[in-house]
């Protein structure tokens, strides 16, 4: 370690080289790939090496202008985005209010089903979804048929794909209003009511405009994340010709011959609806401000629901039954089933239909264990390195007086914005041009979601960061330690079981992650999302529903797993 | 950008005071009880029959009697041992294709499967990086497989048996051959639709009985869908793309997953591809196919050898072996398509063999005019249909 002194211009170089490292790390993630999806937008060829370089052309822009389905696309998209986000936020609301604020029985259930649904990737929601509700043999139509009601469900519309988004994105919408309400000091709304506030004035007066921020961020948060969201518009948007934005992007790249840069030009139209939304929603959070979480310690008050009590307990276990159960219930009938025809509803127990060929079956199948191997790599690896990368981004952030450290920053939580789509394209133009072999390795592919996930790693861990007092670290300094020894022997040792859950976190994206990989995959580096996505367009339904299935249980064994190893280690870490 | 708090996971403080604790001991459980039924039972798979081969050290690869390699080639590729097939073909099919190349040849395969257009992408942007990891190509589409043509990326290699072909299933210099050729009819389901009522040409289905509850693929998916609209249009002209589309058909990403939309009874009946109706059928699922009257369309799947192979020997060997009699045996049981080989046998729905190829009264597109209009036209069937893009 080099001692504080030295000449200026060492010193100088000092300051500067830790963010500028960081920096052309970050530019290589993030800009150089968004910046060759601009690039490729404005060309009439794509940019392919070896191929004559195109001309400069707006041809494309005018294209999506003029392009009905393209409009359609935009306005479906949106329509799904508003719909799913506003059933999103009213369960996910309601799912927080009730398992922080209120006396509902069964707490943990409820806290338990406003978040398990996270742990199901919305590919295998959509799949097994178009197995309920597809408008002929879809299983809810043979149950409603049986039971004479003459009702059609059809989820390959509009309003499907609103009620699939709306029950797994959900989850975040829990997140951030749970943790808003159970911080909230309990001191004003006790204040109100001993002026003579009534409950229900004393929730609509008090308690929800403090969550306002929460409410506000979840709501944008989750409407960014279901435009861009391709998986369930893909398997549930496109049986019905119901045209959204990202499946539109895909069928242009895959379409034969294929558009490339019709597809650029269209992903950097979806990116900048994002972009327009998020800053809207930085300003709109910027100008006031809102601080309900003090150093006092409390305990949020519970709410008596009276004879609503078990209203609110049917409303959670509802809807776990529907978010996961009904799911479930459809996988394992696809899996298990020898055909899939279904002719009454009595083929649901006919258990001489059954067999566990397709599950057995996978052993077999080398295309499964080669995927389940990748997605393992590439999940762990984006977790160690998102993990390496965002402690360093992040301390350097709050922790150090670096010039140009804000810009980390932004660049960091610029991806919010990026449709993982577009992230995909971004990777393949640039690696396909830039002489480093990247493209093909399962590398390319932890680079993409590390650049996809960071804004989530880096707030997971400066959050962290900024919980430990800079007091901590200046004392060591005090007393003699290099800033790197403070940082190693103070700092990581308290925020250590932030940063293993945010590994996780990242762990458990990219082994989701479809949308991201489905541009740069090659044979040998696809991950388990892949080759599922696979089975359904290649119309194995009951190759696809098994794999769902222990797809899933693996994602929720790990989740319940390494929760519980954080739970105790965080637990331990914080005594000292 | 300071104010954008967007947390996914709690972090510990949070956490902790939700005191969340999942209690789900289940899946485990369920993970365990998978496991165990894998370990306890086999698994399926198309059987592709044995054959009698001949691969004496320093010698030629014979197979029932047929040289497929001389002893200079065979040994050459054995000395490389594998090679990398980029293909476009149904993977199952294709997979159990390479195995049995393997199984005979002791050279490995490794497959790279995507849908044709995805493959051309892929195929032209590695080949302009000077990159391309193909040894062998297996793609539909003659408008995309000019397309590769054009770039110089394939190589010429005749074949010891190319007498055996007409003139339309090979390339004059070597550079594709017809490895496959894939037919399109009409699958119904059997439990919707009784014998007697299934569709029989090509004017049965714009009967009103099949309005809203007909599936057939979009045709810009690739040769498949294309060879159907190319056919329709030259043979009854633009108005049965209008009298189709007046039949409200569920319009599919592809034809793969036709058949089995139509076997779970999500259509009573699709415009369909032979060989994945059968492939379904004999595993269970209740379905019939049939060859229309007034014609069926054939896709031919080419296959070509590339001219920067890394390994050019083992992917001659490929495509020796896979025009064969014993790879177009081979070909024909694991994807129950129809294959140009005249002495090869027909493929079989229920144990029962299809016609011969000739008398279900194929129909092949003219190469030339199928490479010339296939932009435009499915544009135009876009519209018609109106399906986007």
């Amino acid at each position: 370690m080099l001692m504080p002194t030295g000449t200026a211009a060492t010193r100088r170089l000092r300051r500067w080289l830790p963010v500028s490292l960081l920096l052309i790390f970050l530019t290589f993630l993030v800009i150089v790939p968004v910046g060759m999806l601009v690039y490729a937008s404005f060309l009439d060829a794509p940019p392919r090496p070896g191929s004559p370089r195109g001309t400069f052309t707006l041809e494309h822009f005018r294209a999506l202008y003029t392009s009905r389905s393209n409009l359609l696309a935009i306005r479906n998209s949106l329509l799904i985005g508003l719909g799913g986000t506003a059933m999103a936020m009213f369960i996910g609301t309601l799912l927080a209010w009730l398992g922080t604020r209120t006396d509902v029985p069964g707490r943990s259930m409820v806290q338990f089903a406003g978040i398990v649904p996270l742990f199901m990737s919305s590919l295998v929601g959509a799949l097994a979804w178009s197995l309920v509700g597809s408008p002929r043999a879809g299983y809810a139509n043979t149950v409603l048929e049986a039971l004479g009601i003459p009702l059609t469900v059809n989820i390959y519309s509009v309003g499907g794909m609103v009620f699939v988004f709306g029950l797994y994105y959900a989850p975040y919408a829990y997140l951030f209003v749970a943790s808003a309400l159970s911080l909230m000091n309990p001191e004003l709304e006790e204040a109100a009511e001993v002026h003579g506030g009534s409950i229900a004035r004393v929730m609509r007066r008090i308690t929800f405009p403090l969550v306002v921020p929460a409410t506000m961020g979840a709501f944008i948060l989750t409407f960014v994340l279901i435009i861009e969201n391709f998986p369930v518009v893909q398997v549930l948007g496109s049986p019905g010709g119901v045209e959204t934005m990202p499946a539109y992007i895909f069928r242009l790249m895959i379409s034969a011959p294929s558009r490339p840069n019709e597809a650029s030009a269209a992903g950097l139209l979806l990116m900048l609806i994002m972009v327009v939304l998020v800053t809207f929603q930085a300003r709109l959070l910027a100008k006031r401000e809102y601080v309900t979480v003090t150093g006092k310690g409390f305990r949020p008050r519970r709410i008596k629901l009276g004879r609503w009590r078990w209203a609110g307990f049917a409303f959670a276990l509802g809807y776990l039954v529907v978010a996961v159960g009904v799911p479930f219930f459809a996988l394992t009938q696809a899996a298990l089933r020898r055909s899939q025809f279904i002719s009454g509803i009595g083929d649901f127990v006919d258990l001489s239909a059954f067999s566990f060929r397709s599950i057995t079956s996978l052993v077999d199948y080398p295309p499964f264990s080669l995927g389940l191997r990748n997605t393992i790599i590439v999940g762990a690896l984006t977790a160690v390195f998102g993990g390496a990368l965002h402690l360093l981004t992040a301390y350097t952030v709050y922790r150090t007086n670096a010039p140009g450290r804000k810009v980390l920053e932004y660049v960091a939580m610029l991806p919010v914005t990026v449709p993982a789509l577009v992230i995909g394209l971004g990777f393949l133009w640039t690696w396909l041009n830039v002489p480093i072999p990247l493209y093909g390795t399962l590398l390319i592919l932890v680079l993409a979601y590390t650049a996809r996930f960071m804004p989530q790693g880096y707030r997971g861990i400066s959050s962290t960061i900024l919980q430990v007092h800079k007091d901590l670290e200046e004392s060591a300094q005090v007393s003699g330690a290099s800033r790197a020894r403070a940082a190693v022997t103070v700092v990581v040792p308290l925020i250590r079981s932030g940063i293993f859950s945010t590994m996780l976190l990242l762990f458990i994206l990219s082994m989701r992650e479809l949308s991201a990989s489905i541009f740069l995959f090659t044979s040998d580096t696809r991950v388990l999302p892949i080759v599922l996505y696979d089975q359904w367009t290649s119309g194995s339904y009951s190759r696809m529903a098994a794999i769902s299935l222990l797809y899933s249980a693996l994602l929720c064994v790990l989740t319940v797993a390494g929760r519980k190893y954080l739970g105790e280690s965080g637990a331990s870490a914080k005594t000292p | 950008m300071p104010s954008l708090r967007m947390q996914v996971w709690p972090n510990r403080a949070k956490e902790r005071s939700m005191s969340y604790r999942p209690k789900a001991r289940t899946p485990l459980a369920i993970l365990a009880a998978l496991a165990l039924l894998a370990s306890a039972c086999g698994g399926g798979g198309a059987e592709v029959p044995e054959a009698d081969v001949e691969a004496e050290e320093g010698g030629p690869l014979v197979i029932e009697d047929e040289e497929v390699a001389d002893a200079e080639l065979f040994a050459a590729a054995q000395e490389e041992g594998s090679l990398v097939v980029y293909s476009g073909f149904p993977e199952t099919a294709e997979l159990a294709i390479q195995q049995a190349f393997t199984d005979d040849t002791g050279i490995g395969v490794e497959n790279v499967r995507a849908p044709t257009g995805q493959l051309v992408e892929r195929i032209l942007s590695e080949a302009g990086a000077g990159e391309l990891g193909a040894d062998a190509i297996r793609i539909s589409d003659i408008a995309l497989v000019t397309s590769v043509d054009e770039e110089g990326i394939y190589a010429e290699h005749m074949i010891p048996n190319a007498d055996v072909y007409d003139d339309q299933f090979k390339h004059p210099e070597g550079r594709w051959y017809a490895s496959v050729t894939p037919t399109m009819g009409f699958s119904y389901n059997t439990e919707l639709v009784s014998e007697e009522d299934a569709p029989q040409s090509w004017e049965d289905m714009l009967n009103p009985e099949w309005q809203g509850n007909l599936c057939l693929g979009q045709a810009g998916a690739g040769g498949s869908t294309f060879s159907l609209a190319y056919f329709q249009r030259k043979e009854f002209g633009i108005e049965y793309w209008e009298q189709l589309a007046a039949q409200e058909p569920s319009i599919l990403s592809s034809t793969a997953t036709v058949a089995e939309e139509n076997a779970r009874g999500e259509c009573a009946v699709g415009i369909n591809h032979q060989g994945t109706t059968a492939l379904l059928a004999n595993d269970g699922a209740p379905l019939q196919f049939v060859f229309p009257e007034d014609g069926s369309t054939v896709w031919p799947h080419y296959l070509s050898a590339t001219a920067e192979a890394p390994n050019p020997n083992a992917a001659k060997l490929f495509l020796n072996w896979s025009m064969s009699l014993r790879g177009q045996t081979v070909t024909t049981t694991a994807a129950t398509d129809y294959v140009p080989h005249p002495e090869a046998p027909t493929p079989q729905l229920n144990d029962i063999s299809f016609p011969e190829f000739d008398e279900i009264d194929p129909y092949f597109a003219d190469n030339d005019e199928w490479v010339e209009v296939r932009a435009d036209w499915v544009e135009e069937w876009y519209s018609l249909f109106g399906y986007t893009p």
